[in-house]
């Protein structure tokens, strides 16, 4: 098995351009992306991310991870168009994003289920939004409560779900759609470690199944080796540069077991934490903000 | 009751009598009606001890009745076509203007919810007319619009309208935000928004609102045709009633707004059940 490293190191001027070894098309396309806003809760015009350079290339599934307020989450916010950015280009199958767009799916940390609506009635909102016939909503619903394993679940409301069903119909919810990109959120940080590693197969064979490319969210290092192709490497802080980028080089179509108990796994996730532990004495090093 | 041991959860069940060991079936059946029992046992106890006080002469007839001159009354007037007239002026007054400040107070509520800066705006004005006491707009009412229902529907609006606006708000404030947040990653267009997110999260709290609205209606109603009934409604009555002395009269209308009130109330509980049948599946 192939464990060698593909890590780029971070340079040390941001202004820097640097793109991930792209396959294909990119199905996100990043550049010099900053963002902020203006925070009630501290009064003030808050930085988020200053200057962010990477590229997702089509069919991949990469890891975006950082030390805790990197800005990984609101950087998620603004490719969904939640948020607006202050410069930089952010391009979804490109096009430049400037609100919440159709093709582009978010599964949220947590399940963000209406509670009066049936899990049939919430994974079919976001089509019944853009009036689909009653007919295909059904249709397209029942075959993405299937994929998730959650057909005999369909009339029951979220509260009689357990935690993981609620994120399994988070993630239909999100797949209904048929996105170019799925972007996700730390969607199995409030799950038990057995349910996790359940629903991170069923993610991994969901995206082999529809060749959907996934931009991830995560602070758990071990999760970023065992799900994604790819790790790009957030520093610390307001204005978060891509520090390096990591390609997982494990193979396609594995199970997170299976990987756990590849050589290549270990080092692998060694590497990335160490890689996160070398960003914090940066952080109060840097007397530049 | 019967003693528990700690690791036999089953014993702290109930038999299959549904009693616990050591507690009679009566005795069960007892506990479980305790509060309806012990409730109505008071209000049994007052009635006794207001007829016999009033039948021992303790205190006079004239001014506090008793019971069975209360029900005596209250049949006839049930039965006489004033009570049909005035069951009907004060229903409609009360309904027009329980719907107008429905209307209102959610509209508004809504507008001053979402929108921070119509809320701001319009905060200190309805603090202001809420903390008044409006009652007292009452002959400034009958100024405006005269002796007749338009005085009672201003009234039962200015009384209700202000639970259900400020339900609304409070309703709208406290919608979950990542569920806001999901439907705008969803494309939802603002009425969309409204329509399938803020209105379902705030319904609980303009529910509660339209309960406190029908409370302070119905007083809103009834104040209103004291001082500006015309000819008919059941505030009306019992004012002519107290101006010649007839006590059981009054007490029979009081039971009767009141009954209105539980009726009210109780169409929307079954509404609110309607609306939150998940809560309970």
């Amino acid at each position: 098995m192939d464990s060698e490293l593909a890590v780029t190191a971070a340079t040390a001027t941001p202004t820097q351009q640097r793109t991930a070894p792209a396959a294909g098309p990119l199905k996100l396309e990043v550049e010099d992306v900053g963002i902020g806003y203006f925070s009630q809760r501290h009064g003030s015009f808050f930085e988020a991310v200053r200057s962010l350079t990477f590229n997702v290339p089509d069919d991949s599934l990469v890891a975006l991870v950082g030390p805790t307020g990197c800005g990984k989450s609101t950087f998620l916010r603004s490719v969904c168009g939640l948020l607006g950015y202050q410069h930089g280009r952010l391009l979804v199958d490109g096009s430049a994003v400037t609100g919440p767009r159709a093709d582009c799916s978010v599964v949220f940390q947590s399940p963000a289920l209406m509670p009066w609506r049936t899990v049939e009635r919430n994974v079919g909102y976001g089509l019944e939004l853009r009036g689909t016939p009653k007919a295909e909503v059904r249709d397209r619903v029942g075959h993405m409560l299937d994929m998730v394993g959650l057909s005999k679940f369909a009339e029951h409301y979220p509260h009689q779900l357990s935690g993981g069903m609620q994120q399994r119909a988070n993630l239909a919810r999100a797949l209904a759609n048929d996105p170019v990109l799925l972007l996700m959120d730390e969607p199995f940080s409030a799950l038990d470690p057995q349910t996790r590693d359940r629903l991170s197969d069923e993610l991994l064979r969901i995206r082999e199944l529809t060749k959907l490319t996934v931009l991830m969210v995560t602070h758990q290092v071990d999760e970023a080796v065992l799900l994604a192709d790819q790790c790009v490497v957030l520093s610390r802080g307001p204005g978060s540069v891509v520090e390096g980028v990591m390609d997982i080089p494990l193979g396609r179509g594995r199970t997170v077991d299976e990987t756990r108990h590849q050589s290549g796994y270990g080092p692998l996730v060694r590497q990335l934490r160490d890689m996160l532990r070398a960003l914090e004495p940066a952080e109060s090093a840097s007397g530049g903000r | 009751m019967s003693t528990v041991t700690s690791e036999a959860p089953a014993d702290r069940q109930v038999g299959a009598s549904g009693a616990p060991r050591g507690m009679s079936p009566w005795r069960l059946r007892y506990r479980r009606r305790e509060p309806i029992v012990l409730g109505t046992l008071c209000l049994i106890l007052v009635l006794v001890a207001w007829q016999v006080a009033a039948d021992a002469g303790w205190v006079n007839k004239l001014f506090v009745s008793s019971p069975t001159d209360v029900a005596r009354a209250m049949w006839d007037y049930i039965t006489t076509a004033q009570f049909a007239k005035d069951l009907s002026t004060t229903g409609l007054t009360f309904i027009y203007g329980l719907l107008l400040s429905l209307v209102a107070g959610i509209v508004l509520g809504l507008l001053m919810g979402w929108y921070k800066r119509v809320g701001f705006f319009l905060d200190y004005l309805v603090s202001l007319v809420y903390a008044s006491p409006r009652i007292a707009l009452v002959p400034l009412l009958i100024l405006w619009f005269g002796i007749g229902r338009t005085t009672g529907i201003a009234m039962v609006f200015l009384m209700s309208v202000f639970p259900v606006l400020i339900n609304t708000m409070t309703g709208v404030h406290s919608v979950d935000p990542l569920l806001i947040e999901m439907a705008r990653s969803q494309k939802a267009s603002r009425l969309q928004l409204i329509r399938t997110v803020v209105l379902p999260g705030a319904l609980p709290q303009v529910l509660s609102g339209v309960r406190l609205a029908i409370g302070n209606g119905l007083i809103g109603v009834v104040v209103a045709e004291f001082l500006a009934g015309s000819s008919s409604g059941l505030g009306f009555t019992m004012q002519a009633a107290a101006q010649s002395f007839e006590a059981p009269q009054l007490f029979a209308g009081l039971v009767i707004i009141s009954a209105l009130g539980l009726i009210a109330t109780q169409l929307l509980r079954i509404l609110e059940r309607r609306f939150q049948r998940w809560r309970t599946s």
